[in-house]
Formats: C-alpha cells, sequence, structure tokens
C-alpha cells in the first residue's frame, strides 16, 4: 500500500489569513536560492528527485547550477517542487539520507525543502530585483561586514512599505531579533509608531507592529494602541494590546483601559476595549468587570478574555476550571 | 438539478431496485404500494379575519410540488371538511400561488370555523395533481388556521450538519455522499409568529424502507425520523437504522409550517446515497468496534539546551537518547517540569506527575471534544499487539493506531507528519523515526524553539515565561507552594497562571494530534464531494494544499480549522476551533468520499 505523508507547518502569526513564515525558512536553510524545476525522476515508489535549476544564490548556493531536491510523491507535503515555476527554494541538507539510500554522488547536492509555511514563494523573471529575493538578501546577507544598522534599516523600509506579506515577515523578525531593533533610530521608530496605531485594514500587520513597538519599550506606545480600539474591532488585535498593557505596565494597564472607558462613546469602542481589559488578565481589570452588569454581552466577553478562575465562576462555571476559553 | 423531481419513468427502477433489494433481504414490512406518493395537504391557511365570506382566500400547501387540471375546480367534492363545513359554491378556477400551494377563492355559501375546521384531499379529487399526474388523495387532516400574512422560509437545509460551502450547494460543487441511514437532516428556518415543528415535512423522491414498511416517493418521512432538536426556528432528524435509504441520487424537500397555517416554499436537498462497503467505510465495526488512538509519549532520540538570546531564549537540539522521553524533557524546558519536584503532591505523585497527569487529562478532553461523536477514542496506555516492522496494517487485522508525542521533527517548521490513509482501510504507525527518511508523529519542540524566539509580548511568552528558567521564570515545583497549587488547596495568580499553562500546551498538542490523527484517517482527500473532502481547493478555499482545507469563512477570528495547513499558537486555543463541518461529518461517518 502506498502511504503518504502529510506534514503540518506553524505559524505564530495571529491570523492564518497571513500566516506566513518565510522568513524562519530563510533562517532555518543551509541553502536559499532562485530555482526552478527543470526535470523529476523516480528513485522508487515511494521518493522522487526533482532537478532544480539555481537561477540565483542568495545564500550558501556554493556555485552549484543545479541540485537535486528530494521529494515523497505518495507524501502531501506542504512544499514540494512546483514544475517550471521560479521560485524560492529554502533548502535543508538531505546528503545523509542520500547516501543511506544509495543516491549516485554525480546527482547531488542533494536537499530536502524546509516545511516553513510561505517558504517557496514564486520569484520574477528578474531575481535580483525581486522583493522577496532582496528580503532574503537582507537576512542572509553575503559575504562579511554588512553592518547590523544597515540591515535595520533595511527591514524597516520593508516594515512600513514592503508587500503585505514582506512587511509582515520584517515586523516580526524585528521583534525576534533584538540586536537589529535597537540599531534603528528615533525617527524611524516615530515611523513605526505611526504607522502601528494608523493602521485600520491590515490587523495582521497592525498587531505585528504593535508588539514591535512594544518589545521596543517606547514611550507612550501602550496609550497609542489604545486608542485604536474600537476603530479596530479585532478580537486578536483586544488581546494583544491587552497582553501588551499587562506587560508593560502590569496591573495599571487596567486603569489606562478605564480611564479610555470612561469616554468611549461608541459601543464597539466599549465592547473592544472591555476586551482589551479582560485580556490584560490583571486583578484591577477583574475588580472592574466585576461591579459591572455581568448579563452585559461586552462585559461577559471581557470575562471570558480574563480567564481566571474568578471571572469564570462569575460567568457560571466551575471555579477551578481549567479550560482556556 | 437541485428542486427538480426526476419523472415518474426515471424514478421506477430505483424504486423497483428497492422493493427487490427488501426482498432479498426479508424485510421491509411487506413492501408493495405506489412508488409515488400522491400530495396531500400539510396545511392550510383562511386569508382574512372573523368568519370566511365569498371571495375570501383559502391557502392549502401540498406535500410535494403540484399542478392544476385544466378546467376542473376545487370544491368541496374534492376535500374531506369535518363538521359539515363548505368552501361554498366554488365558482373560480384555483390558481397556484407557490409550487406547492394553491389558492382558492371562497364561494357564496362558504361556511367553515378558521382555527376548528379540518381540511383533507377526499378521494375524488379531481384537480391536484403532482408532477407525474398523480391526483393527490387522503393525508392527515389538517386544522385551517389563520394567516398571519408571512409564509415560514426556510433558510437552511442541509445534511450531518454540513456547511453550504461544503455540502454541495456553494461554489465548490459536489454532492454529498451519505450511507444509507445514520445521518442527520438539519433544517433552519424563520416565521414572525414561529414555526410549528409538529407540521414540518420531509419527503424523498425515493421509495425509502421504514419499520413500517416501504415507504413511497413524497411520502412524509418524519415519523420515521429520529428527532434530535426541533423548535420555532430549526430543527434536526437523524435517519435512524431502522430507515433506509436506497443507493442511488436522492433529492429530499423539506416543507414548514407556521403557527397560522402558512406553508413555506419547499427547499431540497440533493445527494447520493451509498450503502457502507467495509473498504471505504473509515471504521468498519466487523473486527474493531471503534478506532482506537494510542499516544505514545516514550520516543526518546535526542534531548535539549537552552541558551539565552536578546530578548529571549533559543532551544537547540542534541541527538542521541539521553534517558527522559523527549515530550518530558520539553515539558523541563518549558518549566512545567522540574529537576526537583515536589514530592507526594497528590495520591503519591510528585509535581511533575501531577503536571503529566493533568496535561494528559487536558489533552484527552480536548481530542475528546474534537472528534465528538465519533467512533474513536484516544488512550495514552499501551494496547496490546505491536505494528513490528510494518507502519501500515489492514484495518481489522490490528486493535489500534499510534502516534508519537514528540520533540524535533525531520525538517524545520513542521508540527506533525503523518500516514495519509484514505478512507481508514489501516491502522497506522506513527511513530517511526525513519519513514523512508522522515521521522512521523507530533514534534512539539517547532512550537517551544519558535515560541521561545518571539516577542515578549506574545501569547506564547506571556504564557511561558513565568515557568521557563531560561526565560526567566521559575519552573512548577520550584515554589514550595506550587503542590497547593497544583491540588487547588491555594488559589493565587501563580496557581491561576499554572492551570492556564498545562491547558493552553495541552490544547495545543490537542489540535496538533488530532490534525495529524485525521490524516491517518483519511482527512483531507481532495477533490469535491464524493471524490473527496475538498482538500487542495485554493480556488473555492484559499490558503489551502494537498491534503488539507482552510475555511477561514467558517470559523470566528482567534478560532480555526484543525485541518488547515497551518497553525498558530493562539488561534489553537480558540473555543470554536475544531474540525470544519464535512471532516466532523466523515469522522462521524455521516458522510463518506470514494466510490
Amino acid at each position: 500500500m502506498r502511504t503518504p505523508l502529510l506534514t503540518f507547518v506553524l505559524s505564530l502569526l495571529a491570523t492564518p489569513l497571513c500566516a506566513q513564515d518565510l522568513r524562519r525558512g530563510i533562517v532555518d536553510a543551509d541553502v536559499v536560492v532562485v530555482g526552478r524545476q527543470v526535470g523529476k525522476k523516480a528513485h522508487d515508489d515511494d521518493l522522487a528527485l526533482h532537478r532544480v535549476q539555481v537561477l540565483f544564490d542568495v545564500a550558501g548556493g556554493g556555485g552549484n547550477t543545479a541540485v537535486t531536491v528530494l521529494d515523497w510523491p505518495n507524501l502531501s507535503l506542504h512544499v514540494r517542487p512546483m514544475p517550471r515555476q521560479s521560485r524560492l527554494y529554502c533548502l535543508q541538507d538531505a546528503s545523509t539520507t542520500a547516501t543511506r539510500l544509495g543516491l549516485p554522488a554525480t546527482d547531488g547536492p542533494y536537499y530536502r525543502m524546509v516545511a516553513w509555511s510561505g517558504s517557496n514563494p514564486l520569484i520574477g523573471a528578474e531575481p535580483a530585483n525581486d522583493a522577496t529575493v532582496r528580503f532574503a538578501q537582507l537576512l542572509r546577507p553575503s559575504g562579511a561586514g554588512v553592518a547590523p544598522a544597515e540591515t535595520a534599516t533595511g527591514l524597516c523600509t520593508v516594515a512600513l512599505g514592503g508587500d503585505a506579506t514582506l512587511r509582515l515577515e520584517a515586523a516580526h523578525f524585528l521583534v525576534e531579533r533584538p540586536d537589529l531593533r535597537s540599531k534603528l533610530l528615533g525617527l524611524q521608530w516615530n515611523q513605526l509608531l505611526t504607522r502601528a496605531t494608523g493602521e485600520v485594514e491590515d490587523v495582521p500587520y497592525k498587531i505585528a507592529l504593535a508588539e514591535l513597538c512594544a518589545e521596543q519599550r517606547l514611550d507612550g506606545v501602550f496609550d497609542a494602541l489604545i486608542v485604536s480600539l474600537g476603530q479596530v474591532t479585532d478580537v486578536d488585535y483586544a488581546r494583544t494590546v491587552g497582553r501588551i498593557g499587562k506587560a508593560l505596565h502590569g496591573e495599571d494597564a487596567a486603569n489606562r483601559i478605564g480611564e479610555r472607558l470612561r469616554t468611549a462613546g461608541q459601543p464597539e469602542d466599549r465592547r473592544a476595549l472591555l476586551l482589551a481589559l479582560g485580556a490584560t488578565n490583571t486583578q484591577a481589570a477583574l475588580d472592574s468587570l466585576l461591579r459591572m452588569d455581568k448579563k452585559d454581552a461586552a462585559v461577559e466577553a471581557a470575562l471570558k478574555e480574563h480567564r481566571s478562575p474568578r471571572a469564570k465562576e462569575a460567568l457560571g462555571g466551575k471555579p477551578a476550571a481549567r479550560k482556556p476559553q | 438539478m437541485i428542486g427538480t423531481n426526476p419523472t415518474s419513468q426515471q424514478r421506477f427502477p430505483v424504486a423497483a431496485a428497492l422493493f427487490a433489494l427488501l426482498a432479498a433481504c426479508g424485510g421491509g414490512g411487506g413492501g408493495g404500494g405506489a412508488a409515488d406518493a400522491a400530495p396531500t395537504i400539510v396545511t392550510a391557511a383562511f386569508l382574512g379575519s372573523g368568519a370566511p365570506v365569498a371571495g375570501d382566500i383559502l391557502l392549502l400547501t401540498f406535500s410535494e410540488p403540484v399542478t392544476l387540471v385544466g378546467g376542473t375546480l376545487l370544491t368541496d367534492a374534492d376535500l374531506v371538511l369535518s363538521g359539515g363545513a363548505s368552501l361554498g359554491t366554488v365558482s373560480l378556477a384555483p390558481s397556484l400561488s407557490s409550487s406547492n400551494t394553491v389558492s382558492v377563492t371562497l364561494g357564496s355559501g362558504v361556511s367553515f370555523a378558521p382555527n376548528t375546521t379540518t381540511i383533507a384531499l377526499g378521494p375524488d379529487n379531481d384537480c391536484v395533481r403532482d408532477a407525474s399526474s398523480r391526483l393527490g388523495t387522503g393525508g392527515s387532516p389538517v386544522v385551517i388556521g389563520t394567516s398571519d400574512g408571512s409564509a415560514p422560509t426556510i433558510t437552511q437545509l442541509t445534511l450531518a450538519g454540513v456547511d453550504a460551502a461544503l455540502n454541495g450547494t456553494g461554489p465548490a460543487g459536489g454532492t454529498l455522499q451519505v450511507p444509507a441511514n445514520g445521518w442527520t437532516i438539519d433544517l433552519l428556518y424563520s416565521d414572525n409568529s414561529g414555526v410549528d415543528p409538529s407540521a414540518t415535512s420531509i419527503t424523498a423522491n425515493v421509495v425509502v424502507g421504514t419499520s413500517s414498511g416501504a415507504q413511497p416517493a413524497g411520502t412524509n418521512l418524519r415519523p420515521f425520523l429520529t428527532t434530535i432538536a426541533a423548535s420555532s426556528s430549526g430543527a434536526s432528524y437523524r435517519v435512524p437504522g431502522t430507515t433506509t435509504l436506497p443507493a442511488g441520487a436522492v433529492t429530499l424537500t423539506c416543507l414548514v409550517v407556521d403557527v397560522s397555517g402558512l406553508g413555506s416554499t419547499p427547499a431540497t436537498f440533493a445527494a447520493t446515497v451509498r450503502p457502507f462497503t467495509d473498504n471505504l467505510r473509515p471504521f468498519e465495526t466487523n473486527a474493531n468496534p471503534s478506532q482506537v488512538w494510542f499516544l505514545d509519549f516514550t520516543r526518546d532520540v535526542e534531548s535539549y539546551a537552552t541558551s539565552a538570546i536578546s530578548g529571549g531564549a533559543t532551544v537547540t537540539v542534541t541527538g542521541g537518547a539521553s534517558g527522559t522521553a523527549d515530550f518530558d524533557e520539553l515539558l523541563r524546558v518549558l518549566g512545567l517540569h522540574t529537576v526537583s519536584p515536589i514530592a507526594n503532591v497528590q495520591g503519591g505523585l510528585n509535581s511533575n506527575q501531577v503536571v503529566t497527569a493533568r496535561f494528559r487529562d487536558e489533552l484527552l478532553t480536548d481530542l475528546a471534544e474534537f472528534y465528538d461523536g465519533a467512533n474513536i477514542t484516544f488512550t495514552t496506555t499501551q494496547p496490546s499487539g505491536t505494528f513490528g516492522t510494518a507502519s501500515s496494517v489492514a484495518y481489522g487485522s490490528f486493535g489500534y493506531s499510534q502516534i508519537s508525542i514528540a520533540g524535533a521533527p525531520t525538517s524545520a517548521g513542521q508540527l506533525g507528519v503523518a500516514i495519509f490513509d484514505p478512507n481508514n482501510t489501516t491502522q497506522n504507525d506513527d511513530t517511526r523515526t525513519d519513514f523512508n527518511g522522515l521521522r512521523l508523529g507530533v514534534f512539539l519542540y517547532t512550537i517551544v524553539k519558535s515560541g521561545f524566539e518571539s516577542g515578549s509580548t506574545t501569547a506564547f511568552r506571556q504564557t511561558f515565561n513565568p515557568f521557563a528558567p531560561a526565560l526567566g521564570g521559575l519552573a512548577i515545583g520550584n515554589n514550595g507552594q506550587d503542590g497547593q497549587r497544583l491540588i487547588g488547596t491555594l488559589v493565587d495568580a501563580r496557581s491561576a497562571a499554572i492551570d492556564e499553562a498545562i491547558a493552553d500546551y495541552a490544547r495545543f498538542t490537542a489540535v496538533v494530534a488530532a490534525h495529524e490523527c485525521g490524516h491517518s484517517m483519511g482527512l483531507v482527500q481532495n477533490g469535491a464531494m464524493p471524490v473527496g473532502l475538498y482538500g487542495n481547493d485554493t480556488t473555492n478555499f484559499p490558503g489551502s494544499t494537498d491534503g488539507h482545507i482552510r475555511n477561514a469563512a467558517l470559523f470566528p477570528i482567534g478560532s480555526t480549522n484543525i485541518m488547515s495547513p497551518t497553525l498558530a499558537w493562539s488561534s489553537s486555543l480558540g473555543a470554536a476551533t475544531g474540525f470544519n463541518s464535512l471532516n466532523l461529518a466523515y469522522l462521524q461517518e455521516q458522510v463518506y468520499y470514494g466510490n
């Protein structure tokens, strides 16, 4: 019987709509190239060998003009070479597997594809000018001597002005790399914070920028993010603001949201603020919510967001309930 | 075409085949009877107030679409009215106000009492007939109501609770394939004054075997269905084992009636009935009463080290067995376990063991929730028998499948890899560490490493910062009062954080395990029903991939379809995270794919 495998890959992003982890693929790969699948032959029923022509070497290509990518034709892997398409290939060394399977060295080097979601995007006709390739080069600069400040500035530029996928990737990468983050200038942080507060359409991007600014502990960042609650009603954003508030201000986060709550005019503003209040998971937030009308749907949602035993009890659940939501 | 009954000529062979089948099986309650039930009155409503007078309108809603015989009137002679009531001297020809509703203009001398008088077709009806020219007759008398002016509307008719996007009526196309019985018929409807669920009519365009014998097409099947729920806004009925639909195409027609006597326009649903065969039935019970999954936590092929990076920490892998299961080592990295646990916290278990027990309980609870209604059980106790060198064995020849809950994958970014087993024809060993060069199982190292390297305000970091030593936390068991916190005698902020960390990690693991085990039970076959379950349909379900389906539109923000190709930590915790309705219906054996 043929036994195809299916893989499941991770995206840490909050919203699946833009669930891409290109940056992780680029960083985790041994080799990053722009390639085109030009041939395929079966080793046996379970293994196929894709010949991939190297069109552009981003990192680690070693001057090879072609490589062989292992694939399991009966496996429903997320990423596998697509015939005749120019794509970014984030590859991991598979020489050990190739040796064990007795594959001829003359057809090497052998690789398998990194499994991160979004790590095999299409590339334009001119790889050197392709935005994705330039992003990959930022993350995997060729040669030594590229100043971190230069890399950071490049990432900031992408985060502020790249296409929807790349700007999200750049923002996340800066979140994950404090060493690069620290090289950004005040003006750049102002631009990032302005964008974080002003963005209303692309919520995952807004969240990524919010987390980026929060990581840097920018003055007034939490208060600035609160202002967007209501303009953006997405529950993930409210959760993010609540988490950031607790991380930056502890118990005082609830008071800051409370001040805004007192002047909230629209129901959607109030609902979003209450959600963020619950998401702070602070005692002050819990005390405030318990004083409110628990039959109010917005208050009930906020208490659910708080997730503490007392909040659950207030909602009629078991005091020691351990379910996350 | 959906909603169109076949002609009698088309219908007959199907009926004949069913009767032959019933006879061969020695059941069916005698068979015989007409292949097509005559139309009957389902509900009647008087349009007016007070006592009816000549010129008022009476609406009669029938059990199926009807036509009117030209040149005839619908009069007392065609009907049976209770208590000597009369429609008067009807002089105007009746008309169709919808495909199944006839409007009658009452004549002089009309005499009946709305909300009291009952009406049914009589044996001498020569006016109302169905699409196959069969004249209506009989049926249970219905009370003539007083119209509230607004007919009820059926907003959804589906089978097995499958969403419209996945049930063949959406842009993705296809036709649901169901077994002969065991599935549900689900209705949502609305009305200004409320629907009377006791008057709901459900018919099929085929002969249906029941405990009372074969029922002709067009018979109201509701008495032969099991009511799961029925209210003024919706209803769900299960086709029980005693009611059997014949193989082939079937169109179900449903009609609801409001409390004022007005009937809805019929809603129809086309499906394919295909009796189960063992090779296509996912969980056939001849050999195994249920599908059992063993969750194996024992893999030990590596160890982990943490090191500080600016703003966080990273986790690295060193190959080779360490003497401690990889899963347990990751618990230590997360700070859910400690090297020096508190002894005798509960029932002789130390704090590490209590955490593990709670994790496993949460995991099994979550999996049971995801697989609700499916004949599938999960266990952390190794069943008897071994796969030996085989990665898959015939389903009926072995008692269980298994999967590892373990550490690192072969390729970076994988959360899990499992054998894809269309129609679940085999028991599968997803604990293999070298399946043609790939590890199988659930790979929690992927989430731990990426979580550690994420920003300090992410949900993952907020959950584990208090415990993970590499993130500056104090592992569970390293605070002297953690034992009390674990058993609930001390409730404080740390106990709440402990509860949350254990529950969230279990929840995430459950989602990944449910996903991978789902693959090894046939999810998500590519193609539209009945070929598959819409896997890899990137046009109608953007973001889908081979063997996966992304259904962002069917889940609220913050939750996800379990069989999506990607998973976020936060969305795994979403209260609405689960299998999409079609995948769940497949797991519950209400629908299935394959020819």
